[in-house]
């Protein structure tokens, strides 16, 4: 471990769960302490469209260069996912917030549904056909308007920001085992980990897997 | 800048996915690569062409003699898309859509005779294996980022112009020759809607896209690993399948009067050079060629591969 000084500012304990997890309200039946190290606790079990999560960790609601979306969903139910997953994000958003393609923060969805209260983390969830063991996350196309909302790449072409979408889908692979990133065909985006979709499932938002970190086997 | 560079690539995905229906929905060959959407309707082409804005809004009929077109419909929405013909190929069949406004599906005849505008939010829709009704799904993006949220399956029959709701919800349907059921898929779980019967019933497969002959389906959702299920066993055929088809662009689909045979397309893209460091995610400037290819489900291998070029 290196010496705690050299620890990131936004994790101080350097157990690779970063302050604003371990202190996040949704995290406490964890029991995490920011100021000693960790071990992960989540385990993602199954398979994204067939599986289930033990001891999720929350993504607190917002953070530098991100925004988590509710939409139909309440507080503290749609973003729960493995660590991996948690620290993709976290650090997605902290290398777009200093980009200079920056203009808003990016927009988070649906990763897995959750109760802290129950314990009971993943599985089906309507009406999405995955996201059940925390290895996906939901995102928003990038608006060149500045302004942090939801946008059709099919129907609001002309508020679509192609550049910073293409720098968001990177930060997002530079910062975790992204394995699939599913688009609109009206995306226009393409590469090794892409998938288009044919459909009209994705002209609102992208849909990011990453490799399961405990393997498939559990 | 970027705009200039977008929109005229915009039409041309358009154009690949619907090369592909147009070869398998017409008996005419597409000999090359087209740039338009088009459909074969009795000997003649319609086609929409999406490479420009403007032209977005329009349904054309194309004479290939003399390479003429002249417009048949023009939407009052800023887009037409998801054209196709009735089986019977007596009708075609749209969805209109623009920013804020509910989708339409509109029916019309050959001539361009409006039939019906059904302003219900449709977002998918299919014939019925006569062509003379339509099923459809209605929904819409209401939750601001979390995909398609659906509110209702319902018939239109184009004859009597009466619409009936036969489900709540679905998000994938497909109107099959075999049984001719219509099958929907929502919530996990396939249901199979009877028209003569008016009844429902679950079923026990995972998807809609099923074979001709109805002993194959796919798996439908995008999010889903790609497979091929026998409906006899409901267990997965081959898992060969799924590293064939893993870099194929869109999900394939049957080819007609071939019973077991899938029509796989991979696109080939031009890609933009990175700018920075190891960029797994660029921006596509334009279609190198689109790579076909048919696969036996039998023979479990590729029986037959072409190239396309733009």
């Amino acid at each position: 471990m290196p010496p705690e000084d050299e620890c990131p500012s936004w994790d101080t304990d350097c157990d690779g769960i970063s302050n604003a997890v371990e202190t996040n309200d949704a995290n406490s039946y964890l029991n995490l302490d920011p100021d000693t190290p960790d071990d992960n606790p989540s385990i993602a079990h199954g398979n994204p469209c067939d599986g289930w999560l033990e001891n999720a960790l929350n993504l607190p609601n917002e953070g530098t260069g991100y925004k988590h979306y509710l939409g139909i969903d309440t507080i503290d139910h749609d973003d729960w996912g493995v660590l991996h997953l948690i620290n993709m994000i976290e650090g997605a958003g902290r290398d777009w917030y200093n980009d200079i393609f920056y203009s808003v923060r990016m927009g988070v969805g649906d990763l897995s549904w959750g109760n802290q209260y129950t314990q009971q983390f993943g599985g089906y969830w309507w009406p999405h056909d995955c996201h059940q063991n925390g290895l996906e996350v939901d995102m928003r196309y990038v608006r060149n308007d500045g302004i942090w909302g939801s946008l059709n790449v099919y129907t609001q072409p002309s508020l679509y920001d192609q550049d910073a979408t293409v720098r968001l889908m990177n930060f997002l692979y530079w910062n975790g085992d992204v394995v699939e990133i599913i688009v609109s065909r009206y995306a226009w985006v393409g590469g090794e980990v892409i998938t288009v979709d044919t459909t009209t499932e994705h002209d609102d938002h992208f849909h990011v897997r990453i490799e399961d970190p405990d393997g498939t086997g559990n | 800048m970027r705009r200039k560079v977008l929109l005229p690539l915009l039409g041309i995905s358009v154009v690949l996915i619907l090369t592909l229906a147009f070869k398998l929905l017409s008996s005419v060959s597409v000999s090359a690569l087209v740039r338009e959407d088009e459909i074969v309707l009795g000997g003649v082409k319609y086609y929409h062409e999406s490479k420009k804005e403007l032209d977005k809004r329009n349904i054309y009929i194309f004479n290939k003699a003399t390479s003429e077109k002249k417009i048949i419909y023009q939407t009052p929405k800023s887009y037409v898309d998801q054209i196709s013909i009735s089986p019977n190929r007596e009708f075609i069949a749209a969805i209109e859509t623009d920013e804020k406004a509910k989708n339409n599906l509109v029916v019309i005849k050959a001539n361009g005779e409006l039939v019906k505008a059904i302003n219900q939010d449709v977002r998918k829709y299919c014939w019925s294996p006569e062509g003379n009704k339509i099923a459809f799904i209605t929904g819409g993006y209401s939750e601001d980022g979390k995909g398609f949220l659906s509110d209702g399956v319902y018939v239109f029959d184009i004859a009597s112009s009466q619409l009936k709701q036969i489900a709540p919800r679905a998000y994938y349907i497909n109107w099959v020759a075999f049984d001719s059921s219509i099958y929907y898929y929502e919530s996990k779980n396939v249901f199979r809607y009877d028209p003569v019967a008016a009844e429902t019933e679950e079923t026990p497969y995972r998807g809609v896209n099923f074979s001709p002959d109805g002993q194959y389906y796919t798996t439908s959702s995008p999010e889903q690993p790609y497979q091929v299920y026998s409906t006899k066993t409901n267990q997965a055929v081959t898992d060969r399948l799924f590293a064939t088809f893993k870099d194929s662009t869109i999900r394939p689909s049957w080819v007609p009067d071939q019973k077991h045979q899938l029509l796989v397309v991979r696109t080939d893209y031009e890609l933009a050079p990175s700018d920075s460091g190891e960029q797994k995610v660029k921006k596509i400037l334009g279609i190198k060629q689109a790579r076909y290819a048919i696969y036996d489900i039998e023979e479990d291998e590729i029986i037959k591969e072409w190239i396309e070029k733009p």
